[in-house]
């Protein structure tokens, strides 16, 4: 369970969160909400990627020191450098977190031809891949996919279903078209209740 | 509108564009050094009197081979703009061969070439009987065209060709001969099939991206080099006419230079802050800020080096070198205040060296 207690965030000149309280039960829930309200800013505080905030991230109730240790991202906001390759992307994830590069699912999902690409030439459905491959190898109990859908492919949406529905952490998605993943056991909650 | 009338507006737009985005750092180069803008020229000037007339064969090289490396870094700033490159494309829907489009960028390449204009005004105020009794000036004004035209097309084939030209200078060559070679060596250069660098590691950590940084953005690398290497060599020039002098010029060289790499600082911080969300991903944002610091360190200390083994060293020079991490730290942390405390600095440092 994710739980957020008392959430300020604030940018230079808009306040995002205020005394922002919620919880996240589910073990697949996708977060719902309109463009704009704050989906992908939380998102980043939860994944430890932004310290800049004051309340309190809990997993499975308890606080912790690295929220990164325990939860991936992936999103449109963690960009990558254009001039390197999906391959060398990965590679820094891989000695970064000592796992294993996601050969398998990359090839699963067809991605396996572009691993040599560099960023800027991905179109963005398989940026979206890069994105989701980059997140998926870290193995984490906990992951955050924002938009994962997104410029994906039929065959792409598909493979990524079925990767989550054996995937046995916890999983936290936005996405403007949620069909899939509810077929699949998601359980839709507004960010604002 | 026909093409060129096009191409003239394209121009014209992009070189405001231009002059809007380095206003800036202009005012900041001219509100310091605007004492010595009419001594640049002056100077710019007196380097093409030495080319007409000069005692020595190869201090008179020497000076071609500043004026085309100068020429060079002039042109590759206004390269995207007298290609007008972002709309190449649409050209091509506009035109049924090549022919006007290489006319009108030699045209824009030429009119924008102020050292090209600079050679022509020398020679009209020196008349034809004068010329005539130095015809490797007019030799020098057709390399400069055909160095301009060539940066246009073959860039690799005018790096050859610098490089030679600087090798050259080894030899005892008369001027016209000099000049004929690298000419020479610049069309054969042409010939050569452009060499791509394709450097892509599986593997990389920090120290590797910041490398494949280098090699994606050479061309921030290379000015930042040659104006450096520019001005070590134009500051030797008049160190053999005024070696007095030399403790005055070289820590102003070994200053500029630092604000030169160190403003390397303002691009790569703004580049990690770009992709801050990835490094942190992968914690290693802190790693990279230290890594891109210690490499820019290194690039200019070898610029120093270069300048002290060509110049002078003396404990202000040394200052300049000390200075370096806080105009690194300055530029990556609070770059709007660079320009002041790059000023601030230098001018203490002349301070302490007039008052001890």
């Amino acid at each position: 369970m994710i739980e957020i207690k008392d959430l300020h965030k604030q940018f230079a000149n808009k306040q995002v969160f205020h005394q922002y309280n919620n919880q996240f039960p589910h073990h697949k829930t996708c977060v719902m909400g309109e463009n704009g309200l704050g989906k992908t800013t939380l998102f980043t505080l939860i994944a430890g990627l932004d310290p800049h905030f004051s309340g309190e991230i809990l997993l499975s109730g308890q606080p912790v020191n690295s929220l990164q240790k325990y939860v991936a991202l992936a999103s449109d906001k963690v960009a990558f450098p254009e001039f390197l390759t999906a391959q060398q992307i990965l590679s820094m994830t891989s000695h970064a977190w000592q796992c294993e590069l996601p050969l398998s699912f990359a090839q699963g999902l067809g991605f396996t031809p572009f691993l040599d690409t560099r960023v800027s030439d991905l179109s963005s459905g398989n940026n979206k891949k890069l994105q989701l491959l980059n997140a998926i190898m870290r193995n984490t109990e906990y992951l955050i996919l924002d938009e994962p859908s997104a410029a994906l492919d039929k065959h792409g949406i598909e493979v990524i279903c079925q990767w989550l529905n054996e995937f046995q952490g916890h999983v936290l998605i936005s996405s403007h078209e949620p069909e899939p993943f509810l077929q699949i056991g998601f359980v839709e909650q507004p960010l604002f209740a | 509108m026909n093409y060129f009338q096009y191409r003239v507006n394209a121009y014209r737009y992009a070189l405001k564009e231009l002059g809007r985005q380095i206003q800036q750092f202009a005012l900041m180069i001219s509100t310091l050094f605007y004492i010595f803008l009419p001594g640049l020229v002056g100077a710019l000037f007196f380097g093409l009197g030495r080319i007409v007339q000069n005692d020595s064969v190869q201090a008179t090289n020497k000076v071609i081979w500043g004026y085309l490396l100068l020429q060079t870094l002039m042109l590759s700033v206004l390269k995207p703009i007298v290609l007008d490159l972002s709309h190449r494309r649409f050209h091509l829907s506009l035109l049924q061969n090549m022919f006007k489009q290489r006319l009108a960028d030699i045209t824009l390449v030429l009119w924008s070439h102020v050292l090209l204009w600079m050679s022509l005004a020398l020679v009209i105020s020196m008349g034809m009987e004068k010329v005539a009794r130095a015809p490797h000036l007019i030799v020098f004004i057709a390399t400069q065209v055909c160095f301009a035209i060539a940066l246009l097309y073959r860039l690799q084939s005018v790096v050859y060709a610098l490089l030679f030209a600087l090798v050259l200078q080894t030899f005892e060559l008369s001027i016209t001969a000099y000049l004929i070679s690298i000419n020479v060596v610049l069309l054969l250069a042409c010939i050569i099939k452009p060499v791509s660098f394709a450097y892509q590691p599986k593997q990389i950590n920090s120290w590797g991206f910041w490398l494949l940084y280098g090699v994606n953005k050479l061309w921030s690398l290379i000015w930042r080099f040659a104006v450096s290497f520019l001005l070590i060599w134009g500051a030797s020039v008049i160190g053999h006419e005024r070696p007095e002098l030399l403790h005055w010029y070289t820590p102003m060289i070994a200053s500029i230079a630092l604000l030169l790499w160190g403003s390397l600082c303002l691009k790569t911080s703004e580049h990690l802050k770009e992709y801050r969300l990835f490094w942190q991903s992968i914690q290693q944002y802190d790693k990279a800020v230290t890594t891109q610091h210690i490499l820019i360190f290194c690039f200019y200390l070898l610029s120093w080096l270069i300048s002290i083994s060509l110049l002078n060293f003396d404990l202000y020079v040394l200052m300049a070198l000390l200075f370096a991490p806080a105009i690194q730290w300055c530029a990556a942390n609070k770059p709007q205040h660079l320009a002041v405390c790059w000023g601030v600095l230098v001018v203490a440092l002349y301070l302490i060296k007039v008052l001890v």
